[in-house]
């Protein structure tokens, strides 16, 4: 449950909680017999196995073909299906050998696949919880209009950790429901920022949404990165 | 070709392409490139917990097994409800008309995360109450599945601010209002600047940064 630190239409800010709202799927599987089965991931094949492998070994399509028919050689019987644990990830060269000193860079592409620019892998820092608070940007924007103008991909409600925080979202959520509009919300100096709520992680539009009721309230942070518009309708980058 | 759906209102029914729409075709899209000390490509592969196996990708699948390690085909199992019933199986969307019965507040959408977004192409016209209720502001919701199966996603047909007609496919999440006495677990509070105030000349909902 990430702490996000939130500031209100006073400027006064405070560090609360924000969670998943996200209702995972509701069915579940059986087997015939009505028993629940447990999920295992197993090995299918190994780099020594793989295309590249029966191509360096066998040569033309034909030949591989033959291979495989008169030596199952694409299978390894004694680990193939077998269950799999403390999986790592690692970047491999064309060889298939490890590799342990990469650079990486970020390709960044036009709608239509060109490349634009190329530059070393910076990825974003952090900063929902950061020293400066995330900050109401004063641009609020009529429920209606916003569903029809973002698509909105993701949802956290923020709740409070103790009574102070209470009466500090209840009172945010009260003004925002008042208006029935959404508060466009940023980071850092100003709030020109995006919301990153963890390093590299993708960075979201962030739209505040109040409901209250008697005295009970839903702080919601609406997270959007993109518009509901066709593409052709995008104007080039500039 | 961009698959068509039917849609069936009270005024008639309309018919329509759609085409899916994501940021990579709004903005463009960032691809990370990794390369050795010599410059040469990398790509990404699993290792396994022997600290020699190499896994490419696809090289690993689920298994699902009954409780004496056997093998289940996943065939062979059937999808049921949480409280153990059994779910019918639901044909395709694009096998039978939508019904648009069913329009819903705006509030509701919202209480869903969006995980698809389809622009409507549409192959014929759209009855004129069904296009003024568009026009007005009305959402309909309802049950969407592409392929058929136990279950569908829930999913909204409304008209965007650019004119165009949208077919948005979600999640539902779980909103509660919350009282003073549902608090979250403590936290640390941060020491903050108050100083920095909002606005920008620039314009702070230009999704290209992104």
């Amino acid at each position: 449950m990430p702490e996000i630190n939130l500031s209100d239409s006073r400027q006064r800010d405070a560090v609360v909680k924000a969670l998943g709202v996200r209702r995972r799927e509701q069915l579940r599987w059986v087997a015939p017999d009505g028993s629940s089965p447990t999920n295992h991931r197993i090995l299918k094949s190994t780099v020594d196995h793989d295309l590249d492998a029966l191509q360096s070994r066998f040569g033309e399509p034909e030949a591989i073909a033959k291979g495989l028919v008169e030596s199952d050689t694409e299978v390894d019987f004694e680990r193939f299906g077998q269950s799999l644990w403390f999986l790592s990830r690692v970047f491999i060269d064309a060889q298939e050998k490890p590799v342990f000193h990469v650079q990486q860079n970020e390709l960044l592409r036009d709608p239509q696949g060109q490349i634009l620019e190329r530059r070393p892998l910076k990825r974003a820092e952090a900063n929902t919880n950061a020293a400066v608070p995330l900050v109401w940007t004063g641009k609020a924007i009529a429920k209606a209009e916003a569903v029809r103008r973002y698509v909105f991909s993701d949802t956290l409600q923020i709740v409070h950790i103790n009574g102070l925080t209470y009466d500090f979202l209840f009172g945010m959520a009260s003004e925002l429901a008042a208006s029935q509009s959404l508060m466009l919300i940023g980071a850092g100096k100003g709030g020109r920022d995006p919301l990153v709520f963890r390093r590299g992680n993708t960075p979201y539009r962030g739209f505040l949404e109040g409901r209250v009721r008697d005295d009970r309230y839903a702080l919601l942070l609406h997270l959007s990165n993109a518009e509901l518009k066709r593409a052709e309708l995008v104007p080039a980058a500039p | 070709m961009a698959r068509s759906l039917q849609f069936l209102h009270a005024s008639g029914p309309f018919e329509a392409a759609i085409l899916k729409v994501d940021r990579s075709k709004l903005y463009g899209r960032r691809d990370l490139e990794t390369l050795d000390r010599d410059g040469h490509p990398c790509s990404l592969a699993t290792l396994a917990a022997d600290g020699h196996s190499l896994i490419p990708v696809g090289g690993t699948a689920i298994a699902h097994l009954d409780a004496e390690g056997l093998w289940l085909d996943g065939d062979d199992l059937k999808p049921v409800a949480p409280d153990g019933t059994e779910l019918p199986l639901k044909p395709s969307s694009f096998e039978a008309p939508i019904a648009l019965d069913t329009p819903v507040e705006v509030d509701h959408l919202l209480e869903h995360s969006i995980r698809l977004t389809y622009a409507l192409d549409l192959l014929g016209p759209v009855p004129p109450p069904l296009a003024s209720a568009l026009e007005a502001g009305t959402i309909f919701g309802f049950p969407f599945s592409w392929r058929g199966g136990a279950d569908t996603d829930p999913a909204f047909l409304l008209r965007g601010e650019d004119g165009s007609l949208w077919l948005l496919v979600g999640d539902p999440n779980s909103i509660r209002e919350v009282g003073l006495q549902q608090a979250a677990p403590c936290g640390s509070v941060a020491e903050v600047d108050e100083q920095d105030v909002p606005g920008s000349s620039e314009d702070p909902l230009d999704f290209r940064m992104l």
